[in-house]
């Protein structure tokens, strides 16, 4: 392991506050030559973690420009359109189907699945407003000829083709959806009957009838940030989608002073000395932490399982 | 040590480039709010190459991005009314196809961690690129994407636009509809962000 020289308090206040700068520098933000540009390239030439930063960003930007020059295949733009109107198309037949001022949401539960159905164009409309007209529209998995709406000449109706065909879903709204579910059990019993045709004339769209699963949370990410060991704990980032990221105890080294004050791997950071950790970066919480100093108590404030809580660590003697 | 700053070569503006599918879009946003269904089917077909490059470039794969334009499409038809001003829709569309890609991360993102991502990066961004295989590339940029799916929506809009859409600062902020001091600072956080995620390094205990 690498013991890195331990910079002053100052010296990383100083890069943290140039931090934003040296991106910006990137960038070239500043000319050649003006205070801004000068006072960043003094820094970058007395201080190698920011140097390292810089070189990071550069890593970044290089691998973005990598992504950029992929070749993209040029798109469909026609299918697209087909596609979304034949995705708005089954909306109104679902909002039809609602029965104007009828105000019962089919979806209401888990259970009560909403369903629309979508029959492809050469089985005749059904009684009761079930009529669609809708081109099945999965690459690979349909026919051209279907695609473009014509049923295959001689091709006879699907039993689910059938039902859908005969189905009277009727105005009143409760009974509606008992029908609908009716209906819609009575296909997956006809394709279990003859075994499920990709083509087979009608294609449910919308949510099934199976309960949603809850999609399980992320698995944390974890960084860690290299410096010498005062507290004993391997931190970790954590980007949860649309929250502010989080530094979290990734791993604690048994019998350190981390492991003495209590703390356990999953315990996110809340708070060093009562600062507050919100929306920093990995290096600036461990840097929080080594600021106190070889030998320094400290007081953690940590999260876990929905409690904060507070405990005092005394950080290791220099080594 | 480096000192000259990194200029990113300079990149004519996106909106000129996309001139062709500009012209008369904002007439046919006019036509499309006043109940021409066609208006719409032609604005579809105009943008689409734009917005699928966007989201596949973002994203890797053809699936998820036919998936979030496709979705964007709808979202764009049912909220037409949020444009007060059709000369802003190119941007409020690309704005509303981002939110999509967002939620085409959040449903596909790996579970595992971009080890050494950043060792990788570094090595990448020392090599000749025309130096680098097919599947090399094509892992950095996993690598990369991996990393963009780790970060909040905002800084990763940001990150997106400026990084791998190419747009410069003003156009991003034009396209976001914010201030272009904002764009810097989130894009500077972006980037701590992203290194965060993508630095590991064994022993590394605090």
């Amino acid at each position: 392991m690498t013991v890195e020289k331990l910079s002053a308090p100052g010296e990383r206040a100083r890069c943290e506050e140039l931090a934003e700068r040296i991106s910006h520098y990137h960038d070239g933000r500043w000319p050649k030559g003006s205070a801004e540009c000068s006072e960043v390239e003094a820094h970058l030439a007395e201080c190698p973690r920011c140097a390292e930063l810089l070189d990071d960003y550069r890593a970044i930007t290089s691998a973005a420009r990598l992504v950029r020059s992929t070749d993209a295949p040029p798109a469909d733009a026609e299918k697209m359109s087909r596609r979304v109107r034949a995705r708005l198309r089954s909306r109104v037949f679902m909002r039809r189907l609602k029965w104007a001022g009828a105000g019962v949401g089919f979806a209401a539960a888990a259970a009560a699945a909403v369903v629309a159905l979508m029959v492809l164009p050469g089985t005749a409309p059904p009684p009761g407003g079930l009529a669609r007209e809708e081109p099945k529209e999965r690459p690979g998995k349909v026919a051209p000829e279907l695609a473009s709406g014509e049923r295959p000449k001689g091709e006879p109706e699907t039993p689910a083709a059938e039902l859908v065909r005969r189905a009277d879903v009727g105005p009143d709204p409760r009974k509606a959806r008992r029908d609908y579910e009716e209906l819609v059990r009575g296909i997956e019993e006809a394709r279990a009957r003859g075994g499920r045709r990709p083509d087979d004339g009608v294609h449910l769209v919308g949510r099934t009838t199976e309960p949603r699963r809850r999609r399980p949370p992320p698995a944390p990410r974890a960084t860690v940030v290299p410096a010498p060991p005062l507290l004993g704990v391997v931190l970790g980032y954590r980007g949860d989608p649309g929250k502010t990221p989080v530094v979290f105890v990734e791993g604690v080294v048994a019998g350190s002073p981390a492991d003495r004050a209590g703390l356990e791997p999953g315990d996110v950071v809340l708070a060093i000395d009562a600062q507050s950790v919100r929306g920093r970066s990995l290096e600036a919480v461990a840097g929080l932490i080594r600021r106190a100093g070889p030998g320094a108590k400290i007081t953690i404030t940590y999260g876990r399982g929905g409690e904060t809580h507070e405990v005092e660590a005394v950080l290791a003697a220099e080594r | 040590m480096k000192s000259a700053p990194s200029t990113d070569v300079n990149r004519p503006d996106a909106t000129s480039e996309a001139g062709a599918e500009s012209d008369g879009l904002p007439e046919l946003v006019r036509r499309f709010r006043a109940g021409d269904e066609a208006a719409f089917d032609q604005i579809v077909r105009r943008l689409t190459p734009r917005l699928h490059s966007l989201a596949l470039r973002t994203l890797g794969s053809a699936e998820a991005a036919e998936e979030a334009v496709q979705d964007a499409w709808v979202r764009i038809y049912d909220r037409i009314g949020d444009v007060k001003d059709p000369e802003t829709f190119l941007g409020w569309a690309i704005r509303v196809t981002l939110s999509r890609v967002h939620d085409e991360f959040r449903s596909r993102a790996r579970e595992r961690a971009a080890r050494e991502g950043l060792a990788s990066l570094r090595t990448a961004a020392g090599s000749p690129r025309a130096g680098m295989s097919a599947s090399e590339r094509e892992d950095l940029a996993r690598v990369l994407r991996e990393a963009l799916a780790a970060i909040d929506d905002t800084h990763r809009e940001v990150f997106v636009l400026r990084e791998i859409e190419g747009l410069s600062h003003a156009e991003v902020a034009r396209t976001l509809g914010i201030p272009e001091g904002t764009v810097w600072s989130r894009l500077s956080y972006a980037r701590r962000m992203l290194r965060d995620y993508l630095g590991r390094r064994r022993d590394d205990v605090t």
